[in-house]
């Protein structure tokens, strides 16, 4: 499966007469991270299912920026934890302190209680301090002391982990990683999109206090990404189209190299990540190719090998399942 | 029940099953019955499926299809021809195989129809004695061959390495295969089931035993007659039990050809012997009789018969019975000399000695010539069954080539001998001991060999024995024009020496009539002068097989090789009496035909006399494929050339097919259309080689396919949409334009470019 090409809609941005708060969000986010389309497109798609996103790469490719300018973008809140092994749960969740002018107990929330979460080299803070995140990406709630406090509905979690350097880290167990939608890796930009960089940066510092032209403001309220959500829900599956699913991940749990396949509750993410890549597509259903363009980013997260690379594996999976045929 | 394809390939497999079983009982049973069996299972199975797909019952009928056969058992048992129990047991098995197949709608239970039927049609096979038996599985391995790729392709497709793009289709090239190797082992099996195999011992329940045991038992393979034959005499092959037969007459071969074709005319030369003094007179008349009759001459100037016939008081009328390949002829007498008239024979019955071989624990004697080709050989040889019933001869009736005999239980060097005409016999005895069954391990020819000895032996030398001029002198100037005008024809066609005897042997064999009762001499009215049976025969063309035969001899002579005039008996290809496990040989099978010499001291047959089956010998591949080469190298070359042609050129026409095609689609459903036209750009990718893979979708195969051409991916992109829509969305219709619009931009050289520009 060649996921290097481009999809359609790539081509017609303006073209997007269903949504055009997310064609807005698109562009404001491709101005920002250049020469990286695709991935821009698995974000949106990301946030639009209502999934978390793992990013998975070297430093300095973007993730914070990204993860701000998505949070621009949906004009949200953003916080930001960078995980460290003496990060406790109250530092992500928040905590309870004894008020003594009122005499009672006051809730400070932590960071999750934002629209968009970036927890930065999440695989260095302890396994106490990353099990404390699966509530609050599950549920959208956290529990202190024993109350509970939802967090908002557009709750996204952007984490990210070094791929290099793994001493002193804490792999995620299966169990949190399960609960990210995709994993992506944003890669170095090419050629042209660095010379736009520098030029950027340049420009930035002789136009000082000018407002930064190349950057386009974002028109998306959190109220209308909600109801973007609920609308890539309701996009419709082909009983053919989730039997393709069903095929993909039974092979994936038959194969041999694979200890650990996709459970139903990424096949749920598969689907949802699906719709939304529908959605962006401008369609009001699901087509095996939609499948199959997120099938990488979806199982990379969740597929556990022996012997042979998930990437290898999930190759194989894609070339050897018959795709539904046009009959 | 659903008709899917697998439901009606199940069903056709286990019809074809049962079919099996059919010709098993078909010729031994009451036919009325038999076929009130077979429409009831029929009537009763349609009745399930029909029910069946209103309600449950249909299943319940189902179940008692294979009742059916058990019920009309019991009932021919006692009014009509009985059933045998095993015949019930595989007819039970087939109705069982159909009934399942039918009712199935679990694949386990499928599954197992066609193992059931896959037993029975093995099974059926194995007990038949049916040559053409072999038919039926074949059929049915094809047709689940056919069933296991269609339905589980997709796995073998999984199985293959993904890595590898392959550019042939999996499903008909593996069925393509299947059939390829059947065929292959059909035909390398084909001749195992020439001569049915006898079993001594019966394996099905009630086949071994005889009337007394179960009406139903029949005769034929394991009959218990034949168990009752092998436990009294080991070597028996067939039961002669006519006290009638046993005392009747045993006559020589010199009395059955004087009762078939006459006796030999009463020569001058004892008229001129009548001035010698009568005591020198007869005991020369006496030893000449005795020579006669002993058979060491052969005259072609015979009386018409005179209709005598061999005594029908015998329940078995055969001279010998003989166990082996039919359509051959078992020789006796073989005669080198001929003066115009008679046959004589140099050879006398010198007891050149046999080589004795012990092959597991029996004593072959063996001619020391060709046992050395037998070891050369070993599977060049085949082993035939003699038993003499009434034959005063002490010759033994062998077929050609003959290297071995052995008689069970006998293993006395002094009772065999072997002449140096390759005739054996049993020295000082008036006749074989009838009943006695002789082994003979007879040497198989291939064409190959004869053509490759006969060409050398043109070369070397001529035999000084048979110059062509010497023999025919001796004829009247108009027959031996005759001989020589048709060698001469032979001749010119043919360089070959074989070719040539063959031209003149086939030369009889059409355009002369078997007549045993014209061979008459004849007095011409004019002259008065009298005109020799040959040569009447070779003015006419009409005559007995003797007259055949020397006419071929001498041909054979005109042609530079050496021959020899054979007699002996003919196996008729419809002798072989199934039952009785061997073929009968009559007097009226006494036959006349002759012999060609090798280069190696070897002799072989030649069948001149129309009606007579010529013997076979086979040709290697090698030969094979070279002479149909030569025969047909104009149609080979045609057709190869119109192949490559093809071939090379199937981009080109298959498209233009395939645009036909389109063309006449346009009256078919949206969703049909856009199937066509996705089958249709995808057989074109396949010839440039460019196979979408299974796992790839086609919207994105066509994307990466177009991607080098904007025009072509926008009509891609559009026709993706539409059938996407239409295939997996609430699309109602297709724009037929877009479909129409990519079948003609992707034509075969536009994906070939392409494919290229994508490559470079």
């Amino acid at each position: 499966m060649n996921l290097a090409v481009d999809p359609v809609s790539a081509d017609h941005p303006t073209q997007d007469h269903a949504s055009p708060g997310v064609t807005a969000l698109r562009d404001h986010l491709r101005s920002v991270l250049l020469g990286k389309d695709r991935q821009i497109d698995l974000v949106i798609a990301c946030l639009l299912s209502g999934g978390h996103l793992l990013l998975d790469d070297l430093p300095g490719t973007g993730k914070t920026t990204l993860a701000k300018a998505l949070a621009e973008g949906v004009q949200g809140k953003l916080s930001r934890v960078q995980c460290t092994p003496d990060l406790m749960p109250a530092d992500v969740t928040g905590f309870s302190m004894f008020n003594q002018k009122v005499r009672e107990f006051e809730f400070h929330p932590g960071p999750v209680f934002a629209d968009v979460l970036l927890a930065d080299e999440l695989n260095r803070t302890t396994p106490r301090t990353q099990s404390a995140l699966l509530e609050a990406m599950a549920e959208r709630q956290v529990t202190i002391d024993g109350k509970r406090h939802p967090l908002s509905p557009t709750f996204f979690v952007i984490a990210t982990q070094n791929p290099i350097d793994s001493h002193g880290a804490y792999p995620l167990p299966e169990a949190q990683l399960d609960r990210f939608s995709v994993k992506l890796r944003i890669g170095y930009p090419d050629r042209e999109a660095q010379r736009q960089i520098l030029q950027r940066q340049v420009r930035a510092a002789t136009e000082d206090d000018q407002p930064n032209d190349a950057r386009i403001p974002a028109s998306l309220s959190l109220d209308a990404l909600q109801a973007l959500q609920r609308q890539a829900q309701s996009i419709s599956v082909h009983s053919r189209v989730a039997d393709y699913m069903i095929d993909l991940v039974d092979a994936s749990r038959a194969d041999e190299a694979v200890e650990l396949g996709v459970s139903p509750r990424g096949m749920l993410h598969w689907q949802s990540i699906a719709q939304a890549w529908a959605m962006l597509h401008h369609r009001d259903f699901v087509t095996p190719t939609d499948v199959a363009e997120v099938a990488r980013p979806v199982l990379s997260v969740r597929l556990l090998t022996r012997g042979e690379t998930v990437d290898h594996v999930i190759d194989r999976l894609m070339n050897t399942v018959p795709a539904p045929e046009y009959k | 029940m659903n008709l899917s394809r697998r439901n009606v390939e199940t069903v056709v497999l286990a019809v074809l099953a049962f079919m099996s079983v059919l010709p098993l009982r078909f010729f031994f049973e009451n036919t009325k019955f038999f076929a009130a069996e077979i429409i009831s299972i029929v009537l009763l199975t349609i009745l399930g499926v029909v029910v069946s797909r209103q309600s449950r019952h249909g299943r319940l009928i189902l179940g008692f299809v294979p009742l059916v056969p058990v019920l009309f058992a019991v009932l021919a048992r006692r009014f009509a021809t009985p059933v045998a129990f095993e015949m019930t047991a595989l007819t039970v098995f087939g109705a069982t195989a159909i009934a399942l197949s039918c009712s199935a709608e679990i694949r386990r239970l499928q599954s197992l129809s066609i193992v059931i039927g896959g037993f029975l049609t093995l099974f059926c096979v194995s007990i038949s004695e049916q040559r053409y038996a072999i038919v039926v599985p074949i059929l049915w391995m094809l047709g689940c061959i056919f069933h296991l790729v269609a339905n589980h392709w997709e796995r073998l497709d999984l199985a293959m390495p993904e890595s590898v793009q392959r550019t042939w289709a999996l499903k008909p090239t593996t069925t393509l295969a299947t059939i390829l190797v059947l065929m292959c082992g059909g035909y390398a099996a084909k001749d195992q089931f020439a001569a049915p195999q006898e079993l001594s011992v019966g394996f099905m329940p009630s086949s071994g035993g005889s009337s007394w045991s179960d009406p139903a038992a029949r005769r034929g393979v394991g009959t218990g007659d034949k168990a009752i034959a092998t436990k009294d005499h080991a070597d028996s092959f067939g039961a002669v039990d006519s006290d009638v037969f046993l005392e009747s007459t045993e006559s020589s071969l010199f009395d059955m050809f004087n009762d078939m074709i006459g006796e030999p005319m009463k020569k001058k030369k004892w008229e001129r012997a009548q001035g010698m003094a009568n005591q020198e007179f007869i005991p020369m008349h006496d030893r000449a009789a005795k020579s006669e009759q002993g058979g060491n001459t052969f005259s072609t100037e015979r009386l018409q018969p005179k209709g005598r016939r061999p005594p029908v008081d015998s329940v078995d009328a055969s001279v010998v019975q003989w166990d082996g390949s039919t359509g051959i002829r078992l020789a006796m007498h073989r005669y080198d000399t001929f003066d115009g008239q008679d046959w004589t024979q140099t050879a006398d019955l010198a007891n050149e000695q046999l080589l004795r071989v012990d092959i597991e624990e029996a004593a072959w004697f063996f001619d020391p010539t060709l046992r050395n080709v037998l070891l050369r050989e070993p599977e060049a040889t085949s082993v035939g069954l003699l038993k003499v019933i009434r034959l005063a001869s002490q010759r033994l009736p062998m077929p050609m080539l003959t290297a071995g005999i052995h008689i069970k239980d006998i293993d006395r060097q002094d009772f065999f001998g072997i002449s140096p005409d390759g005739s054996f016999f049993m020295p000082g005895r008036e006749k074989i001991p009838p009943l006695s069954v002789v082994h003979a391990a007879s040497v198989n020819l291939s064409e190959d060999e004869i053509r490759e000895s006969l060409r050398v032996n043109k070369t070397r030398h001529k035999e000084p024995l048979s110059p062509a001029d010497s023999v025919t002198r001796q004829l009247p100037e108009q027959a031996s024009a005759t001989i020589e005008s048709i060698i001469r024809a032979a001749t010119d066609r043919h360089s070959h020496p074989y070719d040539q005897l063959t031209a003149c042997v086939e030369f009889l064999r059409q355009h002369g009539t078997f007549d045993r009762s014209s061979g008459e001499r004849s007095v011409t009215p004019g002259d008065g002068k009298s005109v020799s049976a040959l040569a009447q025969f070779i003015a006419s063309r009409r005559g007995g097989d003797h007259l055949f035969a020397t006419t071929a001899a001498l041909m054979a002579r005109g042609l530079g090789l050496s021959s020899r005039l054979v007699t002996g008996f003919y196996v008729r290809p419809d002798s072989f009496d199934v039952a009785d496990g061997h073929a009968r040989v009559l007097p009226s099978d006494v036959h006349v035909w002759t012999e060609v010499r090798l280069r190696d001291g070897r002799w072989f047959e030649i069948e001149p006399t129309p009606g007579y089956k010529p013997p076979d010998y086979r040709p290697s591949w090698r030969l094979r494929a070279r002479r149909f080469a030569a025969a047909s190298w104009p149609a080979l070359l045609g057709s190869s050339s119109v192949a490559i042609a093809l071939y090379l050129l199937r981009c080109f026409w298959i498209d233009h097919l395939l645009v036909l095609v389109w063309k006449f689609a346009g009256w078919i459903q949206p969703q049909r259309r856009v199937r066509l036209a996705m089958r249709i750009i995808e057989w074109r990718a396949r010839l440039v080689g460019c196979r979408r893979p299974g796992g790839k979708t086609q919207r994105a195969w066509l994307q990466e396919l177009t991607q080098g051409e904007p025009t072509v991916a926008r009509a891609a992109e559009r026709f993706s949409d539409m059938a996407d829509a239409l295939f997996f969305g609430h699309a109602p219709s297709a724009a037929k334009e877009d479909a129409t619009r990519l079948v003609d931009l992707l034509r075969v050289r536009t994906i070939h470019q392409l494919t290229e520009k994508a490559t470079t």
